[in-house]
């Protein structure tokens, strides 16, 4: 305390920067703008559908059967968010031929896992009632096929 | 009256333990992540830079990339033991900052670890490191004073307002190499304002997550409907991209929905109510509640906010002294540092 007496700066000058920096957190919820590491933190904070569209690309056996493949496969990523967006961009942006042929180059070098070899690989997007697929294992309500190509031997 | 509540005395002590227990899950997370920090360095499509690297045109080069990936968790550490904190502490801030905004530059903004890059930029700017500091001993320039006799005491006079007087506050005695220890808690406002500085950007950062919820979602948001379908979207998700989806997640939407009102309720409680935590009554019961959002989240969506679930984010709101802490022995001081108290020299 007797530091601070000697020192009277310190008497504005903390509350001014602890205000400042409050603020400059707080600014991207006045901006409406989001970026990192200031944020508005809208995790979680927007009303989701019941029913959504979830793209994703799936094996398929030589009988026909559709397996998962796994996020590492899909996205060469173990993180599902990055995953999900390199599949929803290339889907959105008319890159699904060219993610098709790249997952079915990794689904190759994954080859032997104990299961049916692929075939070939499908990029899709699954239309499914998020509660009712989670709590009673309902199948997708529509699969919508945005390429498809073959997996080498 | 405001600068004494924003910056409230506190021990040296208490600042760094702030500072070991940031270094410390600094230094665990991003050597945990190290592959996925790693892998940013290779990325070519879709940069989209934000924050600090915004006016960036290109991707960074990636050996620039990979050297900061390698020198983050190497700062980390440095922090941690408070090794020469006035240059790692910000080279740390700064490295922590680029490296975590670069992840983020990539299309998806990711909300795990801002508040440990906000509390890092704080620590960078205090003097975290006046105590529990490895220090490498300077070479003394003169010969050192002779010691005490052993079993001797010395006397500390008692300092009043007016200065020093002659009565004597008590006697230290004096072990066998003639060392006095003295263990006097100081405390200083230096030390309680970048804690109080951290606690405020941490209600911040809640009060503007429930703030969030309220905008975007709207009242309909404490219905329990918006939790039920973040839930299930996060396990529906992880399954079509061949994940194990949450065994929780398919027991709260199958049985237990009922739940998820209440649980919306007081999840916007405590978030518009984050303030609240500065007053000292009402501070571990909110941090008990946000914990356990916290680890909701966790078991229901898989998905980690490993800063507070660690407890770090609410570490300035307390007195971090006053947990107990092994207290190093002399023997264990090597010859080349030690791990103690950092202050002025003693007057030869």
């Amino acid at each position: 305390m007797e530091r601070d007496a000697r020192r009277p700066r310190a008497a504005w000058l903390r509350p001014a920067v602890s205000v400042a920096v409050v603020a400059l957190v707080a600014s991207p919820a006045l901006r409406q703008r989001d970026s990192y590491p200031l944020s508005t933190y809208p995790v979680y904070a927007g009303a989701r559908p019941a029913v959504a569209d979830l793209p994703t690309a799936v094996g398929v056996t030589a009988t026909g059967d559709r397996v998962r493949l796994s996020p590492t496969v899909i996205g060469d990523s173990d993180d599902p968010l990055i995953v999900a967006d390199r599949v929803g961009d290339a889907i959105a942006q008319g890159r699904a031929e060219r993610l098709c042929r790249v997952i079915a180059g990794r689904a190759n070098g994954n080859a032997g896992t104990g299961r049916a070899p692929l075939t070939s690989v499908e990029v899709v997007t699954e239309e499914t009632d998020l509660v009712a697929t989670v709590a009673d294992g309902a199948p997708p309500l529509a699969r919508t096929v945005h390429a498809t190509c073959p997996v080498a031997p | 009256m405001i600068g004494r509540w924003l910056a409230p005395p506190a021990p040296a002590r208490r600042l760094a333990l702030f500072r070991v227990l940031v270094g410390a899950f600094a230094l665990v997370y991003l050597t945990a992540r190290f592959p996925a920090f790693w892998a940013t360095a290779s990325l070519a499509d879709g940069f989209d830079p934000v924050g600090v690297l915004a006016p960036l045109e290109r991707p960074l080069p990636a050996g620039l990339v990979r050297a900061m990936v390698i020198a983050a968790p190497l700062l980390a550490a440095a922090v941690t033991a408070g090794l020469r904190f006035r240059v790692t502490g910000p080279a740390f801030a700064a490295v922590l900052l680029v490296v975590l905004t670069y992840r983020s530059s990539w299309g998806r903004l990711l909300y795990f670890d801002n508040l440990l890059v906000l509390h890092a930029l704080v620590l960078a700017c205090s003097p975290a490191a006046d105590d529990l500091a490895v220090r490498i001993r300077p070479r003394p320039l003169s010969p050192p004073p002779a010691p005490l006799p052993a079993g001797a005491a010395l006397t500390i006079p008692e300092r009043t307002a007016t200065g020093p007087s002659t009565r004597p506050l008590g006697e230290l005695p004096v072990d066998a190499e003639g060392v006095v220890t003295v263990d006097v808690p100081i405390e200083d406002p230096r030390y309680g304002w970048p804690l109080r500085l951290c606690a405020l950007v941490t209600v911040t950062t809640y009060v503007l997550a429930g703030v969030a919820k309220l905008r975007v979602g709207g009242l309909a948001w404490l219905s329990g409907d918006t939790l039920a379908h973040h839930i299930a979207f996060s396990a529906a998700r992880l399954d079509v991209l061949g994940g194990t989806p949450s065994p929780a997640a398919h027991l709260v939407l199958r049985d237990g929905r009922w739940l998820l009102t209440p649980a919306a309720v007081a999840t916007i409680v405590l978030e518009v109510g984050a303030p609240l935590a500065l007053w000292s009554r009402l501070r571990t019961p909110w941090v008990v509640g946000l914990w356990g959002f916290h680890a909701a989240v966790a078991a229901t969506m898989f998905v980690l906010f490993p800063y507070p679930l660690a407890m770090v984010a609410f570490a300035p709101l307390y007195r971090l002294e006053r947990w107990r802490w092994p207290r190093p022995s002399p023997a264990r001081s090597s010859r080349c540092g030690t791990w103690g108290p950092v202050g002025p020299a003693p007057p030869a």
